[in-house]
């Protein structure tokens, strides 16, 4: 399948729901679920498509905009319709589908995402990002009514819109030493700039990207979106957007940093390390349910950054192994604590007492997940840790390993916090209790995920599609080869 | 004359810069935003200059092009800034009506 | 990996397991509580016959968690203590196995390169309560339900020597101190105790210094005594928690200080009390005799670690003679009324099968020792053994039972408290200023190019 699809599909999504809710109201839920419907199984065909290359209009590809699927386009592209299928069935019961504009910005970020993970052209990675961007500042916003969405979106564009500077000055810089902005052909000619030049544009990239992942310093919109968007946007927050720029670092970092020897993987490194303990550090001290889901969110960031920054295939397959586990697990934290949040009508973790007897099974898939976000054996998050802390040792960073390990002790007291108020006692009965059959579904399909991911390993062909990733991503030539052929 | 306009790039890229980190009004933010945005462009479009180039711009008269790919690029990205801005008044107009200021430093009720 | 010591711990695991499961049936709140001791047994087999370190690591913290939900079932703040140190031991081990295992195959589980010995040590010391790592064994020891108490300190900490076993191939003398350091400060700390089961947990601190300075030696001698002190201890001690536990339960408390003449009112829990604490204090023949015996002849070489162990055995004695003399027999402080309450039929009969074991397992020790070794040094031993008895009853004021004893534990609140202030200071980091961020992330921009210099 044309790999272009993904990208058409979640568009022609967004620009025709404006035309259903203008000539035929009644419709817009049906052509909400089948576009949704329609995206993900475009993308899971691309995805299983095998390794492709398309160069939009026949050019040749130092001129046209080349799509490229590899197994890391693969991955993410798997990940991203898990995630936003998951999210749009959220949104779906949350929201109903009178707020139609927000469907609508809903599907311009997953043809952007599909774009990100898609284009090998290092401009149209920065239109791409910008599209998400906007987007995203938007449904982190949506809806416009409580000052906490509005301050947090606010400043999510003054970050972001930094960030995007940063790629786009790295990006000129780039295109000014070269006069390329295919990836592939950069990956070949930017060895030959100026040492110089090259340091700046890597450094600009690599900032920008900090900002669009949440790593710090760049994190400081992270907790303020993630706590006060809704539901199913802080789920898709955390468990989609962040790890698209997470796959553009991995992308060009094995691409093009990989000239510039040790030291952007050395950067890489120190500032996940930062992130990881900064991350728990923080989550430690919150009181409010969803920003303590958040800088978790941050910390887990900050691991994901250290694995990149291991600068080896297995560092690769750690990353992705590692997102896919944090996307199942932190989409179903965040689902749950809103259902229970939404039951006491408070995000306070003192105010959840007594809600496992409220709803038993949301509060166990709670503790699900959150053992699998903290590392405990044999659960998912344990075994990516392991891949991570393998690779870290191959790499010799043993302050990061340490940090990481230290981690799982740190994130257990965290989550312990929200999960003993589950069990303690209430002063009064959760007043709201409307059913969430969707979210309920949503949850045990992202629980049985976390246990199929905490089988990879022992999956034959999961296990090598895992590795192939890694081993495919590190080797830059053979990306070079296969675009340019 | 390259050395000039890259110059004048930089000058306004820090202006901006300086616009952002000293001065507390929300609008005055995003004017900074702005300035950033338009010191970069003005590198990309001064990176397509050719000595004695002419516009390349059809009817071609002769001559050497300078390099119409930059200034494509800014275009896009001038309407991505476009974009930004608009949606931040946008939401400057919501943060004063909530907050009735637009000071910056008032803006903080998300923290820790 | 099959040899003598996994193969013991292997049935030790079992005959540990079966009466703990007995003791805590009546008193499970669901039936989800009585699957916990089976679960603890499966990954404790699991984790014994642990083909490399990772595996272990693995089953260790499983079992561990096991143990978490069980202590959580009484107390939830002890079980939090509890969990976080035995995460912390299992994040060293599972570091030092990543370190071990790079470039290559996982480590198997025995001696690791010696720069990750330190590590390694630490990981299993949270696990064996090394000093300064024993923070969390009295507080759990003592809060924990009786049944978890005995596995415990039977079992649970033994996985940790297990691993120390497997790990020491070369005499250590620094593990040889914090052994002698373990023992002489569970001695000391013992017979000082007010609650019962605290008094138990240091003697069990005690033991292990005993079975950790063994190991120390890294002979295959030092190794065996260690082995059999495994043994001895683990049905011992199992034993006495359990007594302990039943005095708990038919007096609703802990505290000697209020626990009135037990043995009146119980007999057989007296005659229970003697079996266990006769084979802990060493008497000579019983498998703790034996085993004590065996200790200090693979300890020949050590002179000093030897004497401070004998002085240390002496403390042992105390301490159970102090809980004998306020658990059992004294003559009724107690403040609370009416009868005691009748103890179930699974916990004699639980009680029952620890006892013979214990006497089986004498036996089996005399029989394997031969007369020569079991009699070697009978009048020393027994010598120590009344001079402990004796110093107890001649000062009494050191051992009443109405004052409390420092621990490491009472650093934590402090040490908790300190790093709130570097906690908060960050938390003060994210105030909300745009401005702030904004400076804060181009001056880390300026960094990120200066690392990124050519």
């Amino acid at each position: 399948m044309n790999p272009v699809l993904a990208i058409v599909a979640p568009f022609l999504a967004a620009f025709t729901i404006p035309l259903f809710f203008v000539f035929r109201k009644k419709w817009v839920g049906t052509a909400v679920i089948l576009f949704g419907v329609l995206s993900a199984l475009t993308a899971l065909f691309v995805a299983a498509g095998g390794e492709a290359v398309t160069v939009m209009g026949g050019w040749q590809p130092e001129v046209g905009i080349a799509l490229v699927v590899d197994s890391l386009t693969t991955a993410f592209l798997i990940l991203a319709s898990l995630g936003f299928s998951a999210s749009l069935s959220a949104a779906a019961e949350t929201f109903g589908y009178g707020p139609w504009r927000f469907y609508v910005l809903f599907f311009l970020s997953w043809a952007a995402t599909n774009g990100i993970i898609l284009t090998g052209d290092l401009f149209n990675l920065f239109v791409f990002f910008e599209i998400f961007s906007v987007a995203a500042y938007l449904v982190v916003a949506y809806p416009p009514r409580s000052w906490q969405a509005i301050e947090a979106g606010f400043k999510y564009l003054i970050f972001g819109t930094v960030g995007a500077l940063f790629l786009l000055i790295g990006i000129a810089y780039a295109f000014m030493a070269t006069g390329q902005l295919n990836m592939a052909i950069l990956a070949r000619v930017l060895p030959r700039a100026p040492e110089a030049t090259l340091s700046v544009v890597i450094g600009c990239l690599v900032v920008g990207l900090f900002i669009k992942s949440g790593t710090v310093p760049g994190h400081f919109w992270l907790p303020d979106a993630h706590s006060s968007a809704q539901t199913p946007v802080s789920a898709l927050l955390s468990g989609v957007f962040v790890k698209v720029s997470l796959y553009a670092l991995i992308r060009l970092a094995f691409l093009l940093f990989g000239s510039a020897d040790d030291r952007v993987f050395f950067v890489l490194l120190l500032f996940g390390t930062v992130t990881l303990c900064l991350g728990h550090l923080m989550a430690f001290q919150q009181e409010d349910i969803k920003r303590l889901l958040a800088y978790s969110t941050v910390a887990q960031v900050g691991t994901i950054v250290i694995a990149i920054g291991c600068a080896s295939s297995g560092g690769v397959t750690a990353a992705v192994y590692h997102a896919f586990n944090h996307m199942a697990a932190k989409m179903g934290l965040f689902l749950v604590s809103g259902v229970l949040a939404e039951d006491r009508a408070s995000r306070d973790i003192a105010q959840m007492g007594g809600l496992f007897r409220h709803r038993p099974l949301f509060v166990l898939a709670f503790c699900l997940f959150a053992a699998s976000i903290a590392g405990i054996p044999p659960l998912n998050g344990f075994m990516s840790k392991w891949f991570l802390l393998v690779a870290a040792a191959e790499r010799g960073a043993l302050i990061p390993a340490a940090a990481v390990v230290a981690g799982t002790v740190l994130s257990a007291a965290y989550y312990l916090r929200p999960i003993t108020a589950f069990f303690g006692p209430a002063e009064t009965e959760p007043p709201h209790h409307r059913p969430h059959p969707v979210t309920g579904a949503i949850v045990a399909l992202l629980a049985l995920l976390c246990l199929v991911l905490a089988l990879a390993p022992y999956i034959g062909p999961l296990k090598e599609g895992l590795l192939a990733v890694g081993r495919d991503t590190v080797n830059g030539a053979r990306y070079i080869e296969r675009v340019l052929r | 004359m390259l050395p000039i306009s890259y110059g004048t790039a930089i000058v306004v890229f820090c202006i901006g810069l300086y616009t952002i980190l000293s001065k507390r009004n929300l609008f005055k933010t995003v004017i900074g935003l702005s300035l950033m945005e338009g010191g970069v462009l003005m590198l990309i479009t001064s990176s397509g200059y050719v000595p004695g180039g002419v516009p390349a711009l059809l009817p071609f008269a002769g001559g050497e092009p300078v390099n119409p790919l930059p200034h494509s690029f800014t275009l896009t990205a001038i309407v991505i800034g476009a974009a930004d801005v608009a949606l931040a008044l946008a939401f400057i107009i919501k943060i004063h009506r909530r907050y009735g200021t637009v000071d910056i430093d008032k803006i903080r009720g998300l923290r820790g | 990996m099959t040899d003598p010591i996994s193969t013991t711990l292997t049935a030790l695991a079992a005959v540990m397991t079966v009466p703990a499961a007995l003791y805590g049936w009546n008193a499970a709140r669901s039936r989800l509580y009585r699957l916990l001791p089976w679960l603890f047994l499966l990954f404790a087999w699991q984790a014994i016959t642990a083909p490399n370190w990772l595996v272990f690591v693995v089953f260790l913290e499983l079992s561990s968690l096991t143990l978490f939900f069980f202590v959580l079932s009484k107390d939830r703040e002890t079980a939090f203590l509890y969990l976080y140190s035995q995460l912390a031991g299992g994040a060293c081990l599972l570091l030092g196995t990543a370190l071990a295992a790079r470039g290559g195959a996982l480590p198997a589980v025995g001696a690791v390169p010696p720069g990750l010995f330190p590590l390694f040590v630490i990981g299993l010391g949270f696990k064996a309560a090394l000093p300064g790592l024993h923070f969390w064994l009295p507080p759990t020891h003592s809060k924990a339900p009786a049944e978890a108490s005995a596995l415990l300190s039977g079992y649970a900490v033994k996985m940790g020597v297990f691993g120390l076993m497997r790990l020491v191939e070369a005499p250590s003398p620094a593990l040889m101190a914090a052994g002698v350091v373990m023992a002489a400060l569970g001695a000391l700390q013992a017979p000082l105790q007010r609650d019962a089961k605290r008094l138990l947990a240091y003697s069990t601190l005690s033991q292990l210094g005993f079975i950790v300075a063994s190991v120390a030696t890294g002979t295959e001698e030092g190794r065996k005594a260690a082995l059999l002190l495994i043994v001895a201890h683990a049905l011992a001690k199992g034993l006495l928690f359990l007594t302990a536990g039943s005095l708990e339960e038919a007096y609703d408390t802990r505290d000697l200080g209020r626990l009135g003449p037990a043995a009146r009112d119980y007999p057989l829990l007296f005659g229970l009390f003697l079996v266990a604490s006769l084979s802990l204090a060493g008497l000579p023949f019983t498998v703790g005799g034996l085993a004590k015996g065996a200790v200090k002849a693979a300890l020949a070489d050590h002179a000093l670690t030897q004497a401070v162990l004998s002085a240390a055995g002496m403390g042992t004695t105390m301490a159970l003679a102090k809980m004998a003399s306020f658990g059992f027999l004294s003559s009724g402080q107690r403040k609370g009324t009416g009868r005691p309450r009748p103890l179930p039929p699974l916990a004699w009969l639980s009680m029952a099968l620890f006892a013979a074991a214990l006497v089986m397992a004498s036996f089996a020790a005399l029989k394997t020792a031969g007369a020569e070794v079991a009699t070697k040094n009978v009048l020393v031993d027994s010598l120590l053994l009344i001079g402990a008895v004796i110093l107890f009853v001649r000062l009494p004021r050191i051992f009443r039972p109405d004052r409390t004893t420092p621990d490491v534990a009472d650093l934590l609140a402090p040490a908790g408290r300190m790093l709130t202030i570097p906690l908060s200071r960050l938390r003060r980091l994210h105030s909300g200023h745009l401005t702030f961020y904004l400076a804060l992330f181009f001056g880390a921009t300026l960094v990120v190019l200066y690392l990124l210099r050519p």
